[in-house]
């Protein structure tokens, strides 16, 4: 009887050790990367033009990736995304894509605006368009890409474009959270328009969450 | 090279390095913020080259210099000094690359609040732009080519002092001025003339000198009012003056529909005095202009008719009124991102003068057409063909050029 109870105990802590990392395909399971990007100094827009001095607005959502993802072009969501032209502004002001997305810029005010970029990842001119319309362009190359306005020089936007998914755009507060991330260490970016980028270190373990922050002066 | 050309290259790299990095991408593609957020500096640096030595005939500009070989460099810091209050300059400076003309001069300073917080309403004083036309294309990334509207940058025979251009050498004009002469018909170009110099006199429309006074600007997208009481005058605009009086100047503009801006404008004021007796001589000037767009489409024009005053020697007052009118058309066609094609007819037809069958300068045709090639956003670079003609008066009758300009802005 014991020579029957002793293999099946041990059979059964392993499938409970096992059961707390439940594998997918194969694979350990994953954890996911989560965290803060705090922005000591944040950049202020420039003014708008018809109302050069009003309140400056400041821009404090960041980009957080990874240097080396586990896997590229793999798994990869292209769908749509959307920057609308409102108040003669961008909006969102930044923007993190993967690869083969198809952002629409609707005009939303009544003067035209013209949207282009002159970016390497993606040269574009959707020509001047009035209120209600709206134009696509669709993102197949990875790098970051500036959006302006002809006709309203203040205007102007980024769209990170990824050819991975191992990236987040930070919320308001900005926090942000990279899941499904295979266990491992990673080398991880975080980018803010405003000044130099900042490269950690983090270790992501099997079905645990990671922290980690940034501080951008 | 010139100490000014050397400073402009000093503060273009110095620029590049305020600027902040991520955002840069080596050159700063947006104004650069200090004082978190309060204070804001934006500027240019152009440089223009053109064939056939330099030209006082057609493309005389500021103190004598040739606009299509020229280099310029321009900043205008602001500050927010409170909500409702801001402090705004802009501060230029010019000159030939191989010549030494160059000059510095803050070409605005002003102050300015907004009485109703919320209300699209401005109240400026200091040095001001006048508030006229389609004024805003003074400078190289607003200008589509390398040379300027005739109506912004022609320089009449009409002198600062007042004297008319259109006495004929030797004394058989009306107002025998031999130090300026002016220009006539073909018929008074057979004339033997016996000066080959012409000083450049006033434009119809100057928008690179700003006058010193008040500017009222209200209005939101679909309507614009502004209006400036100034010391000098549309075309000799004056930091000081002692001239009697002061100019009256405004603007109306409206967008009937989307793509299409219609304006209208007005001026009056004094744009110099009789010597000796003090008395003013008086500038009127009106203008129309309209804009349409659409696509990768962009046309726009605009019509101004001018009359000032003048007197003869010796007149205590102005005895007659020179008419001038002229006439700009552009239009641009964005071929692919970062590259456009442009082109420009502009046309001065000039009044006739008391006392002769001349015109009191000769009528001037201009065409100019080239591309613009934006390397990347802060950095663009054009090249035109221009072709003048003048028929009759000193100096050359067609000229023929091909010029190019670089400019850097941000």
């Amino acid at each position: 009887m014991r020579a029957i109870l002793l293999p099946a105990a041990i059979v059964l802590a392993a499938l409970a050790a096992t059961s707390a990392l439940p594998a997918v395909d194969g694979q350990a399971v994953p954890g996911w990367l989560q965290g803060e990007v705090a922005i000591r100094s944040p950049l202020v827009a420039p003014p708008v033009e018809g109302q050069p001095h009003a309140r400056p607005r400041e821009h404090r959502r960041a980009v957080v990736f990874f240097e080396a993802p586990p896997h590229r072009n793999d798994g990869l969501v292209s769908g749509r995304a959307e920057m609308r032209q409102r108040d003669a502004t961008f909006d969102p002001h930044l923007m993190a894509i993967t690869a083969g997305t198809t952002v629409a810029f609707p005009n939303d005010d009544r003067t035209y605006h013209n949207v282009f970029s002159l970016s390497k990842p993606r040269r574009f001119d959707l020509g001047r368009y009035a209120a209600g319309r709206s134009k696509d362009v669709r993102f197949e190359r990875p790098g970051l890409v500036r959006v302006f306005c002809d006709i309203h020089a203040h205007m102007n936007a980024f769209i990170h474009v990824f050819d991975h998914r191992f990236y987040a755009a930070t919320n308001e507060r900005g926090r942000y959270r990279i899941d499904r991330v295979p266990p491992g260490t990673y080398r991880v970016t975080a980018w803010y328009e405003g000044v130099d980028q900042q490269t950690r270190e983090v270790v992501v373990h099997a079905g645990a969450a990671a922290e980690l922050d940034f501080v951008l002066h | 090279m010139p100490p000014l050309l050397a400073l402009a290259a000093a503060l273009l790299c110095g620029f590049a390095g305020l600027a902040r990095p991520a955002a840069a991408q080596g050159l700063p593609q947006a104004p650069i913020t200090w004082l978190g957020g309060r204070g804001f500096l934006s500027g240019s640096v152009s440089a223009a080259a053109a064939s056939g030595g330099t030209d006082t005939s057609f493309n005389s500009g500021d103190y004598g210099q040739d606009t299509m070989r020229l280099v310029e460099l321009t900043l205008a810091p602001s500050i927010a000094l409170h909500d409702a209050a801001f402090f705004s300059a802009d501060l230029r400076a010019a000159g030939s690359v191989n010549r030494s003309d160059w000059y510095f001069r803050p070409a605005r300073l002003v102050v300015g609040v907004r009485p109703f917080p919320g209300r699209p309403l401005t109240v400026s004083a200091g040095l001001l732009q006048t508030p006229f036309g389609q004024s805003g294309r003074g400078y190289g990334r607003e200008n589509l080519l390398v040379g300027l509207p005739l109506i912004y940058q022609y320089r009449t025979a009409l002198q600062a002092d007042g004297s008319r251009g259109a006495g004929v050498p030797g004394g058989e004009g009306p107002y025998p001025y031999p130090e300026y002469h002016g220009y006539g018909p073909p018929a008074a170009a057979a004339q033997s003339y016996s000066y080959s110099y012409v000083a450049p006199g006033l434009p119809l429309v100057d928008t690179r000198g700003w006058n010193a006074g008040v500017r009222l600007d209200a209005g939101g997208d679909r309507a614009q009012v502004a209006a400036a009481l100034v010391r000098g005058s549309l075309s000799n605009p004056l930091s000081r003056d002692d001239r009697p009086g002061w100019q009256l100047a405004g603007r109306a503009a409206g967008q009937p529909i989307v793509g299409l801006v219609v304006g209208v404008s007005g001026a009056r004021g004094r744009y110099a005095r009789v010597p000796g007796s003090g008395a003013s001589l008086a500038e009127t000037a009106l203008g129309a202009d309209a804009e349409i767009s659409r696509g990768y489409w962009l046309v726009r024009g605009e019509v101004v008719h001018s009359r000032r005053e003048v007197a003869p020697p010796g007149a205590p007052s102005p005895t007659e009124t020179l008419g001038v009118t002229g006439l700009d058309v552009e239009g641009r066609y964005r071929i692919a991102p970062g590259f456009y094609l442009a082109g420009r007819v502009g046309r001065l037809w000039f009044g006739g003068a008391r006392g002769t069958a001349l015109s009191w300068d000769a009528d001037v045709t201009r065409f100019e057409g080239g591309l613009g090639w934006s390397l990347s956003r802060p950095l663009l670079v054009k090249a035109s063909y221009q072709y003048n003609r003048r028929p009759g008066g000193i100096g050359r009758e067609q000229l023929h050029r091909v010029a190019m300009q670089a400019l850097v802005w941000f």
